[in-house]
């Protein structure tokens, strides 16, 4: 085939060159835009502008939040900035954002020259040809590109959520777990002064070694059960500061009091329609759908053109007569064998695919609601009334059995007995209040459009 | 011929007696009289009546003209009326929410709103219709402990009479043929009826008195409770922790002193209804003598003289002696645990321990015993202050362990325990105060030059 005519210098003109400054401002504007909703979704500033990679320091911005403690919407924002998956994922809007733009550029037209050195001239043909389907297939590849970038905008807010309210578990995780040890210390104190007790009652001789023995073991378990508990306080802060991308304590304290007899309130009537108008995963879906029933609704012939198909124009020197002749290229695949339609059925496979994914995952949000928001209000009303009546009758059972002690009816050990169970009470509240904040947390992250993990170990449910 | 056969034929011979039996009584006829045949035996040292005097001509006993009324302390004497010679007493079983002493109370079971029941008191030969109306949740009925009676009038649920259902008030009539400390108690249900105190005296006096009469006489019932710290109902199932130690259901400090002038003659009528103990009960500063048990007065040969005298559970006894020694005497049980009040077991032993170290691990570990205030100082864990008000730091309706104040200071006794307080005067209607100690008459810490005139070396 040779292609013989054609005015090169008017395909050139097809070419719309793209700057890099408008590159940027293309990536800049998807940031902004995710950042935006970011804001309408969970209230927060949320200031893009992020430190150097590979830095050793957080960024001024956070340098200033760290300053003087940081509550719960502090340390998020300390996270947004420094967190490295965050940024990550932000980068990753950037590729799509990029592929974006690509997407709507044609393809460079395609020079050839093909020389035959003979007698007595040289056979030269030249040829300028564009690829055909680039033509016709542009808008498609633009909005599939739209529904990559509408998935991955999709996938950066639903991690931010994601880790936003890993954020909120963390310090909660670490108030809670701080106010754990500070239970297993006062329960290990109440089982040393039993010891010292016993070790008091040996030496006059009045009880067993067996009383000992039992009493130190008791006091070496509560001893095991504090230092595991204090281990766990390091680790919880461990936790948020990976969370925060720190790479190291900068020692903030966490200044959201959420005081014991603070409880979740219930949550909105509206919430399943909430959650539902917010989910980023059945956005990514819908997206996912979109294209698919793109692909699907092109007529068969788009398929049949492919990649080789172009037209375009030739120049050629007679090797006879050494005269040039111009002319038209065209090439085509002639539709015998591929008709077209088993990639047009493909895509149909898909778009179906993605509609029972997504109502899949309608089903499964609705219920994962309902099944948090049954959750949070159980262990709410558990909480309270572990708060209101478990320990408050506890603490009365501890003065009634002083009043016992005090009237010489039962002796001390008794006491730091029932001092034992009420510390091991107060631990069961807290379990419970924290289980129930865990999951409001849950709860408000599945409003914001992320889905939380599932089977997440519980600590009063014996998780 | 013995007492009855002979009241038997006067009485059979009396018409008047017989209307009046006739009339009032379908249980007492002439018949059940006749069939009084146990009291055939009554030996002489429990009557001054001859066994042939005509107890219907006898005129019913007065109080203060024929007899000098004993005193109950903390108690009080059962009213009656006379009917046609005939000496009426009405006794209520119900509950009572009784006061032990400041501070302890408890649903008990009473009579006629006191625990224990009012003393029933009479003159021997006295004929006595005795009604008994049961205000009790449960069926009862009321046993004339030690005194001779037609078996019919015996009291005993099931056996000699069928119970008095709530409600239902039984009467029981009988002729005082003795005179003695006599008691009365349920006798149905006893076990529980008498741990919750259904029970009373019954003193009967001697119709013509032998020997030195007493100038004051003063009876005590002892009883036995489980109240557990705290609670406010006996428990009936207890058989051995009995904790609230009783005189006239009084548990020291809620006991009343007894009084005598110097030379007076005194007699204590000592009855024991516990459930499961035995009190030998001592006397501080004196001598007596058991003059008589409920079986009748003992002869002068078989007394020696005493300073302790067990009186054992279901009897009485009747001590006497002259108040001859001023001063605040105890008269209490010596079993040690009965001079304690509420005393709890199954503690660990303290001894050998400096006691300040279980304060001081409960301060700090236990912050509700700090904000309590805590530790007394005194190894009493903040009991002995004042015993008659429990501490706010005990449980409420709860008494002290021990103790209770006295002159110099704290008295480590309360249960079963009050004071004798002889004295030269008495003055009427005071209270007598505390003993004023003659001059270098009360022990105090020894003087350094007694000690080294002695050769005494610390
Ligand atoms: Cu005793």
């Amino acid at each position: 085939m040779r292609a013989r005519f054609g005015r090169a210098a008017l395909c050139a003109l097809l070419v719309v060159p793209i700057g890099c400054a408008q590159l940027e401002r293309r990536r800049t504007e998807e940031v902004r835009r995710v950042a935006d909703e970011v804001g309408q979704r969970t209230a927060l500033v949320f200031p893009p502008k992020w430190a150097e990679l590979g830095a050793h320091e957080p960024s001024p911005q956070a340098q200033a939040l760290l300053a003087d403690g940081l509550d719960d919407d502090e340390a998020i924002r300390v996270a947004l900035l420094e967190n490295r998956s965050i940024r990550a994922a932000f980068e990753r809007l950037g590729v799509a954002a990029y592929d974006r733009v690509r997407a709507g550029l044609i393809a460079n037209p395609l020079f050839s020259a093909t020389v035959l050195l003979q007698d007595p001239f040289p056979d030269v043909e030249l040829g300028v040809s564009q690829p055909l389907v680039d033509l016709f297939r542009r808008s498609l590849r633009m909005d599939l590109a739209d529904v990559e970038l509408d998935v991955a905008r999709a996938a950066v807010l639903e991690h931010l959520v994601r880790v936003s309210s890993h954020v909120r578990e963390a310090t909660l995780a670490c108030r809670a777990q701080l106010e754990r040890a500070r239970l297993a210390q006062e329960t290990a104190l109440a089982a040393r002064e039993a010891e010292g007790l016993t070790i008091a009652l040996h030496k006059a001789g009045n009880v067993t070694d067996l009383e000992l023995s039992t009493r130190r073991r008791a006091r070496a378990l509560a001893d095991l059960d504090s230092l595991e508990a204090q281990a766990l306080v390091v680790e919880r802060r461990e936790d948020l500061l990976a969370l925060l991308g720190l790479s190291n304590d900068p020692g903030f304290e966490l200044t959201t009091r959420l005081e014991l007899d603070q409880l979740p309130a219930a949550p909105a009537a509206d919430l399943e329609s909430r959650v539902l108008e917010n989910s980023l995963g059945l956005a990514q879906l819908e997206a996912r759908l979109r294209g698919a029933q793109a692909r699907a609704g092109l007529p068969r012939s788009f398929n049949v053109l492919g990649n080789n198909s172009a037209v375009g124009i030739g120049a050629g020197k007679d090797d006879v007569v050494g005269s040039w002749g111009v002319g038209p290229i065209l090439s085509v695949p002639i539709p015998i064998f591929d008709t077209g339609a088993s990639m047009q059925s493909a895509a149909r496979a898909e778009a179906l695919a993605w509609l029972a994914e997504r109502d899949g995952l309608v089903r499964d949000l609705a219920s994962t609601t309902r099944r948090l928001a049954a959750r949070q209000a159980s262990l709410s009303e558990r909480a309270a009334l572990a708060r209101s009546e478990l320990l408050s009758l506890t603490r009365r059972v501890v003065i009634e059995t002083l009043q016992q002690y005090n009237s010489m009816q039962i002796g001390a050990f008794d006491v730091l007995h029932e001092r034992e169970l009420e510390l091991k009470h107060s631990r069961m509240a807290l379990d419970l209040w924290e289980d129930a904040w865990r999951a409001r947390i849950d709860l408000d992250q599945l409003r914001l459009g992320a889905r939380p993990e599932t089977h997440r170990p519980s600590r009063s449910m014996g998780g | 011929m013995s007492i009855t056969g002979s009241t038997q034929r006067k009485v059979t011979m009396n018409s008047n007696r017989r209307q009046l039996l006739m009339a009032g009584s379908a249980v007492l006829s002439a018949g059940a009289l006749a069939r009084q045949s146990n009291t055939n035996a009554t030996p002489a040292h429990n009557r001054t009546l001859s066994r042939d005097t005509d107890l219907a001509g006898l005129t019913p006993g007065q109080p203060g003209v024929d007899y000098r009324p004993v005193v109950t302390p903390n108690g009080a004497a059962l009213p009656f009326k006379v009917i046609d010679g005939v000496k009426v007493f009405h006794l209520v079983a119900e509950e009572v929410d009784h006061e032990f002493a400041r501070g302890l109370r408890a649903h008990c079971y009473g009579f006629n709103g006191r625990v224990h029941g009012p003393t029933i008191e009479a003159l021997e030969g006295d004929r006595v219709r005795i009604y008994v109306t049961n205000r009790l949740k449960v069926p009862t009925s009321v046993h004339w402990h030690g005194i001779l009676l037609p078996n019919g009038m015996d009291g005993v649920g099931g056996l000699t009479q069928r119970p008095i259902e709530p409600g239902e008030t039984f009467r029981y009539e009988f002729p005082l043929l003795q005179h003695g400390t006599y008691m009365y108690h349920s006798h149905h249900d006893e076990m529980a009826q008498m741990a919750m105190g259904l029970m009373g005296l019954f003193v009967i006096h001697p119709r013509y008195p032998q020997g030195p009469r007493p100038d004051r006489e003063y009876a005590f019932l002892l009883s036995e409770w489980k109240i557990t710290v705290g609670s406010r109902r006996p428990d009936p199932n207890e058989m051995g922790d009995f904790n609230v130690l009783t005189l006239n259901a009084r548990t020291a400090p809620g006991t009343e002193a007894i009084v005598a002038r110097v030379g007076e003659r005194v007699r204590l009528r000592i009855g024991n209804l516990s459930g499961m103990s035995h009190h030998p009960i001592h006397l501080h500063g004196h001598t007596f003598e058991v003059v008589a048990t409920d079986g009748g007065t003992l002869p002068d040969t078989a007394r020696w003289p005493e300073v302790t005298a067990l009186v054992p559970t279901g009897s009485t006894r009747d001590f006497e002696f002259v108040a001859d020694n001023p001063g605040d005497w105890p008269l209490h049980c010596h079993m040690t645990h009965h001079v304690m009040t509420q005393m709890g077991h199954g503690l660990p032993i303290l001894d050998g321990v400096d006691p300040t170290l279980f304060d001081a691990a409960l301060e700090r570990a236990v912050p509700a015993y700090a904000s309590m205030g805590a530790a007394s100082g005194d190894g009493m864990s903040g009991h002995g202050q004042d015993a008659d008000e429990a501490p706010a730091m005990s449980p409420p309706n709860s008494l002290a362990m021990v103790g209770m104040r006295g002159p110099f200071g704290f008295v480590t006794m309360g249960g079963m325990f009050t004071v004798l307080k002889v004295r030269g005067s008495l003055p009427e209607g005071r209270d007598v105060g505390w003993y004023q100690h003659p001059e270098g008459t009360v022990s105090m810490r020894a003087d350094p030059k007694d000690l080294a005139r002695d050769g005494i070396e610390l």
